[in-house]
């Protein structure tokens, strides 16, 4: 009878101190018993190796079954998927917003608001007040119903004031009486002999502001009148055309 | 064939009782868990440079591997089950990539301690190491082919971790008993077929 049950006993099991010394005696005292310990360990390590290479040999299986769809990474979780689309929300907002400050094309509306906000007024030095530097002084002060009231008495003393008509039309811009600032500048335009005149380019600058059906095409007629022409403000119309 | 979805999305948790129980559902379980991080294959192979043949041998050794540390309860979850893995994988790559760039490897090969030998004192360890570099490893293998089929299941099952409890179950024994006394009559048979014809 083999020592297989005994050797099986105590690989599989938790021997005591005394049945490890007995065993181990008996493997340097019986050569015949250690070839059989030998033999046992050297079995299991052989089953062991083969379960693992069919264990191999199915994943193996699996993986070439699935080999297409395995995927470049781990699947992520839905809230780190969120935590992604997130970060790529703030970054879109951050160069939308930097697009929209530095990149962004102005509209006609913007270029001739800005236009308005920044037309230089000049003032004539000396202590005299005539009537057009008081009205010009409540322009600047951005006290335009004064203003164009005064511009307005102005034109009813001379209907070709080319001051007061400029003024009176901005004046009427400011406070967003649009079709009555065309008049003044049509008015304007009208008026013979001057040496510069505005006109054109100021009821483009009207139009651009009013910003209504056909007020736009309308305003780049004119802008193209004043550059082809070699009017008034051909410059800032020229930038202007670029932009649209 | 489309993957089996279902095998994709088991929690960890389930993977691991299912392996720890050592039940039927090992098998399915040990399937699950390759297929878990099978993305690591291609980690393998862009990372550390294998190739695919290479990367999977690693990757199913990693995952083999796994499976030992789980079943034996060395898995104490103080990392997520990925990481854990992922530091096997890592440590078997660099293992590879050593193999293939050095020749130490080539001059220096031993046989594996093999783990019955670690119960064992040094002056018995010697005696049996002996023995066992003199052992014909290709005529036990063929020896263990020859064994009938439901002699290599029962082998097969004990060296894979089942008590024989659990073959008594899986098997249709009537008792561990049984399987024990079945186990080692076909061990008994190993034996002589190997030692008859060694001899």
């Amino acid at each position: 009878m083999s020592n297989l049950d005994y050797i099986d006993d105590y690989f599989n099991g938790q021997p005591t101190a005394i049945q490890k010394a007995d065993f181990e005696q008996k493997i340097l005292a019986e050569p015949s018993f250690a070839e059989e310990v030998a033999f046992y360990i050297n079995t299991q390590a052989l089953l062991r190796q083969q379960v693992e290479e069919e264990k191999k040999g199915l994943f193996r299986e699996i993986y070439e079954q699935n080999k297409a769809s395995i995927p470049l990474t781990s699947s992520r979780p839905l809230y780190k998927i969120g935590f992604s689309l997130a970060a790529a929300a703030v970054v879109l907002v951050i160069f939308t917003g930097l697009w929209w400050v530095f990149l962004r094309q102005p509209t006609p509306h913007q270029l001739a608001d800005k236009y308005l906000q920044e037309l230089p007024i000049s003032i004539q030095m000396g202590s005299r007040q005539d009537s057009l530097q008081i009205a010009k002084n409540s322009y600047i002060a951005k006290d335009f119903p004064t203003a164009l009231r005064q511009f307005e008495q102005m034109i009813e003393r001379d209907s070709a004031d080319e001051t007061a008509l400029r003024f009176a039309g901005l004046a009427c811009l400011r406070l967003n009486e649009y079709d009555k600032a065309l008049r003044y500048f049509q008015q304007l335009e009208r008026v013979p002999g001057l040496y510069s005149n505005p006109a054109k380019f100021y009821q483009a600058l009207t139009l651009m502001e009013r910003n209504g059906p056909g007020d736009i095409p309308a305003a780049r007629q004119l802008l193209e009148q004043v550059v082809a022409g070699d009017l008034d403000e051909k410059k800032v119309a020229e930038e202007w055309l670029k932009k649209w | 064939m489309r993957p089996d979805k279902s095998l994709l999305i088991s929690p960890d948790p389930e993977i691991i009782d299912h392996l720890r129980q050592n039940g039927s559902n090992r098998r399915k379980a040990e399937d699950q868990l390759f297929k878990r991080y099978v993305y690591f294959v291609r980690e393998g192979i862009n990372k550390y440079g294998l190739s695919e043949d290479e990367a999977f041998d690693v990757y199913s050794d990693t995952v083999l591997s796994a499976i030992e540390k789980i079943t034996n309860g060395l898995f104490q979850g103080r990392s997520s089950l990925k990481t854990w893995i992922y530091r096997i994988f890592h440590n078997k790559c660099v293992d590879q990539i050593r193999k293939l760039t050095t020749n130490k490897n080539k001059i220096h090969r031993t046989t594996p301690v093999s783990d019955g030998l670690l119960h064992l004192s040094d002056s018995a360890k010697s005696a049996v190491q002996q023995l066992i570099e003199r052992s014909d490893m290709e005529l036990l293998r063929a020896r263990l082919n020859e064994l009938g089929d439901n002699c290599r299941k029962l082998l097969m099952q004990f060296a894979d971790g089942y008590s024989d409890r659990e073959i008594a179950v899986s098997m249709d024994y009537k008792t561990p008993e049984v399987v024990k006394t079945s186990r080692l009559r076909c061990l008994e048979k190993l034996r002589q077929s190997y030692f008859k014809k060694n001899t």
